[in-house]
């Protein structure tokens, strides 16, 4: 029986930047195959989510925690985002710790982002404080990586 | 995705080559290339900071393309560019933006709004 709770979510920017991603638990469970969300466009969620991809067409508030998020043209995250690969063409006003930022056409980030590599492509629209996190010796490093992370759930 | 203003522009440019230093104030009305190193003041139509250029300072332009480096405060009017090579770290402001995969924002990013478009003056010559 899969079991969400014994996941650790991590509380330090540094521990997210060494986050281990190929034993991230949803991700293992059954190959992944199975774990995965849809968040349709009339669903609200407040609090946590947990999941290998998700695809947000509704309202998350809070955090998610995933290996692969998807902000739909309709959906919309407040709170906080740890995940491998962010796509926004919705709407994302969060603190965001990522390896991968894509934001597309239609696309809006307010954020507080620390990632590896960032793509925006013509009508994405970002704002807020960015931080490229610089890989040292295989692990991903910024210069404040011992800050704890203000997690606004 | 620049408009090249060099030398069949009637509008004036600068071009900064590599390994060149260049301090101050400048006011270019058509395009500046920098691909040595520019701190100060610049004011240009559009500028490109090509891969060994670097660009830093109060920097305020209508469109930018950058291959290189900019350091604050880059304000971008209408469309600013950044490539793979290009890093922006410091203020930025823009109006419209593209970043290609491997291009660099570090510090505070703001969308402002885009530039009001020239308004040209055409007189009118009456046929008869």
């Amino acid at each position: 029986m899969y079991d969400c709770s014994l996941i650790t979510v991590p509380q330090h920017e540094d521990e997210v930047a060494e986050y281990d991603w190929e034993n991230f638990p949803p991700s293992m469970h059954r190959k992944g195959k199975t774990s995965f969300c849809i968040i349709d466009e009339c669903t609200g969620i407040e609090g946590k989510l947990i999941t290998r991809t998700a695809f947000v067409h509704g309202q998350v508030r809070g955090l998610v925690f995933a290996e692969h998020v998807t902000v739909e043209p309709t959906g919309r995250v407040d709170g906080v985002i740890f995940c491998r690969k962010l796509t926004v063409l919705g709407s994302v006003r969060a603190n965001v710790i990522c390896d991968n930022v894509l934001v597309r056409n239609g696309g809006r980030l307010s954020a507080a982002l620390k990632y590896r590599t960032i793509k925006i492509e013509p009508g994405g629209m970002v704002g807020g404080k960015f931080q490229r996190r610089v890989i040292i010796d295989g692990q991903a490093r910024t210069p404040a990586a011992s800050a704890g992370i203000q997690q606004a759930v | 995705m620049v408009e090249k203003t060099g030398e069949h522009s009637p509008e004036g440019a600068i071009f900064i080559g590599a390994g060149v230093e260049l301090k101050g104030e400048m006011t270019v009305p058509g395009c500046a290339t920098v691909d040595g190193r520019f701190e100060g003041a610049l004011n240009a139509k559009s500028l490109v900071v090509g891969q060994t250029g670097h660009v830093s300072g109060e920097i305020n332009v209508e469109i930018a393309e950058v291959r290189g480096t900019v350091g604050n405060n880059l304000v971008v009017r209408s469309r600013l560019v950044v490539r793979s090579s290009g890093a922006i770290t410091g203020s930025c402001s823009y109006s419209k933006i593209m970043v290609e995969e491997g291009g660099e924002l570090s510090g505070s990013i703001e969308k402002i709004a885009p530039a009001a478009p020239e308004q040209k003056i055409v007189s009118i010559q009456r046929g008869d």
